[in-house]
């Protein structure tokens, strides 16, 4: 596949998470990173970035990731953008729920910020492969 | 690149440092929340504490405190299990959870971060690339092999089951686009469709399901019907004829999404629901505040409304009839969510214009079902309604119907008929520059004209878009073309008015009769043909097939 994956929207609300997020994907992943810190912002903002891809985490307080990525979905620009979800409970059944809610896949928190990158990059060539 | 490779670690060194300074006061917090739980039990309270705990187990471990993610993880554990199930804390827990919360204070204390980063104890989730799965159930296994191999060979996924055993469970984990379901089995001769029947029943809905049997009879064929199923092979399969099936079954079943409008106050609500909707392939629309209905209602024409009964500032029945006001919007149906259970209410909201009354909380297949039957019954509906909604012409498969009509009836009486398709010149510049509403009355201008010009036993339709079409029986082509060109010369005379600017407008029109012509096709494809010729010769004027 010819599509190749560069900005990343990512939407998570801990402070202190999101900034090793950006490490790990900007500075180790060398992908470009619009980083969010909620559902409302990345509503707000999502769609001018245009990103490849969307790094959702699922428990945010106010809207939640699977909320976000129903708002998110309403914008024309973000309405076909690959979700991955990222959260610290992933048991099957509930992966299998974010799926059924659109989701490439699911990664597991908490993440070694030095693979976080090779991580989604597995994720998307196998869905682009 | 070393550099960079030390600049991260650097960078990672500090951000560590800077959590494990704030560690103590995150697990302090924590205490104080928990104590306060145990002297006053509120529920918010817990959910505040479970977020808290939820937090750490996710964060602990990327900052290379991975047992402060282990104790978190416990402790948010049994949190999330007395949330879900809705009780306060029974006498039991506190201890347990004490313990766990001693234990996290232990582990931040403890743990020093790595130097190096330690890969947290992770579940790999499964790979959940889309993929386009199907099940065979057979207990041939060759012929459920035959089958996986040629699925596959069509970009299919395919699981071969031997029998009923796993078969729920694989449902469960991982739905399948359809299953191809074996009818004999050891169990007995309608096994196949007796187990499609059990996992339906438990499973509340199914993919769809294609049987597959040597069974020819009747019995057979009606226990499958029953039972729900998509399709029926009699063996040996045809194979191609199968895979058309599934594609057909698994393709999206309506090329345009289905358009649904949710209007309720609770925003979360609202989007979880808009989510469920978008996962079926449907395109949503979230409003919380009602007053904003009318522009939503105009701009997004949604094909479902769903509404709760309450809403800010005025309840959903009175919404409902302010959307019926609209003479657009009377076939658009509405569903009501709401806790309501009096009786009466669901009736007034009926009354007032209601299609549908859904108790929440709503599971998701049963809302999923009730939009989707109702919007699919409502484009039915539109199809087969034999009047265009914006000028109320005949529409295009009722003027198509009628065209086989009068054509039967000309060729019984041994008489003629002219057949036109008429079409607004450079129709597209009239709506982008006076707007859709300016170009909505152009075409109900013309349509008027039509009706008033024309003889009670011609008929008009509107095909669409800027196309009209007019059936003039007991009408020859030079006939029909004076008519037509009477009609141009008076349409092109009216002039329409938009903010102070005038214009007019013109249109196009080609004819084709019987005779020389017989059938429908023909007549259509003539009369397009001949309009096509009028466009290309410069548009305003009306010409007749087959003559230069």
């Amino acid at each position: 596949m010819t599509q190749t994956l560069s900005k990343i929207l990512y939407v998570e609300d801990e402070d202190d998470i999101r900034t090793i997020a950006q490490i790990a994907l900007e500075t180790v992943g060398g992908f470009t990173l619009k980083s969010c810190n909620g559902g409302a912002q990345a509503v707000n903002e999502g769609a001018g970035f245009a990103p490849d891809l969307i790094l959702l985490d699922v428990m945010m307080p106010g809207m939640d990731g699977p909320t976000t990525l129903a708002a998110l979905r309403e914008q024309a620009a973000l309405k076909e953008v690959p979700v991955i979800f990222m959260t610290a409970k992933v048991q099957p059944s509930e992966i299998a729920h974010y799926r059924s809610l659109g989701a490439l896949d699911v990664i597991a928190k908490p993440f070694d910020p030095m693979t976080l990158a090779d991580q989604v990059r597995a994720i998307w060539s196998r869905a682009h492969g | 690149m070393a550099e960079t490779q030390d600049k991260i670690l650097e960078q990672l060194a500090a951000l560590r440092t800077r959590y494990g300074a704030e560690l103590p006061a995150k697990i302090a917090h924590i205490r104080a929340r928990f104590d306060a739980l145990r002297s006053l039990w509120d529920a918010e309270g817990l959910r505040t504490l479970h977020r808290l705990t939820h937090s750490l187990t996710g964060s602990g471990a990327t900052f290379g405190y991975a047992a402060v993610s282990q104790a978190a993880r416990k402790m948010e554990q049994s949190l999330k299990t007395c949330i879900d199930s809705g009780n306060q804390a029974a006498p039991e827990d506190w201890p347990a959870w004490e313990r766990q919360l001693v234990e996290l204070e232990g582990a931040s204390r403890t743990a020093a971060p790595a130097s190096t980063p330690v890969p947290a104890p992770m579940l790999r989730p499964a790979v959940l690339t889309e993929q386009r799965l199907l099940f065979v159930v057979d207990d041939d296994t060759d012929l459920a092999r035959e089958q996986r191999l040629q699925y596959e060979l069509h970009g299919y996924t395919v699981r071969e089951f031997h029998g009923f055993d796993g078969l729920e469970q694989a449902i469960r984990t991982q739905s399948p686009l359809a299953i191809i379901m074996d009818i004999m089995f050891p169990e007995g001769d309608l096994a196949g469709i007796h187990h499609i029947a059990r996992l339906r029943a438990a499973l509340g809905a199914l993919p769809p399901v294609i049987f597959a049997s040597q069974r020819e009879d009747i019995q057979a064929r009606l226990e499958s019907v029953r039972a729900g199923a998509a399709a029926y092979f009699i063996k040996p399969l045809d194979l191609a004829a199968v895979l058309e099936t599934i594609d057909r079954l698994t393709a999206p079943r309506d090329p345009a999404p289905f358009r649904i409008l949710i209007l309720d106050d609770d925003e979360s609500l609202a989007y979880h629901n808009a989510l469920l909707l978008q996962r079926a392939g449907m395109e949503t629309r979230v409003l919380t505040d009602p007053a904003g209905i009318l522009d939503v209602m105009g701009d997004f024409q949604p094909e479902l409304v769903l509404m709760d009964l309450y809403l800010p500032g005025c309840t959903g029945i009175e919404l409902a009839a302010v959307i019926r006001q609209d003479a657009a919007y009377v076939g658009t149906p509405i569903i009501f969510l709401s806790v309501e259970t009096d009786i009466a209410k669901h009736l007034e909201a009926m009354r007032a214009g209601g299609d549908d009354f859904l108790l929440k909380p709503i599971e998701a297949a049963h809302l999923l079902a009730s939009v989707e039957a109702r919007v699919r019954r409502a484009r039915t509906i539109t199809s087969v309604m034999i009047r265009d909604s914006l000028t109320g012409l005949l529409n295009h498969t009722a003027i198509e119907e009628q065209l086989v009509r009068e054509l039967s009836l000309q060729q019984r009486h041994a008489s003629v008929l002219s057949y036109a398709m008429i079409d607004l010149d450079h129709f597209k510049q009239v709506n982008d520059r006076y707007g859709h509403a300016m170009g909505d009355r152009v075409l109900r201008t013309l349509s008027r004209l039509l009706r008033q010009r024309l003889r009670q036993t011609d008929l008009i339709g509107r095909y669409g878009g800027e196309e009209f079409v007019v059936v003039l029986p007991g009408t020859d082509a030079p006939t029909a073309a004076r008519m037509l060109n009477e009609l141009r010369q008076a349409f092109s005379a009216i002039r329409f008015s938009a903010g102070g600017k005038e214009f007019s407008a013109t249109f196009s029109a080609g004819i084709a009769s019987a005779p020389p012509h017989v059938d429908a096709i023909t007549i259509q494809n003539k009369a397009d043909q001949a309009l096509y010729r009028a466009k290309k010769a410069g548009r305003n004027q009306v010409l007749i097939a087959d003559q230069e």
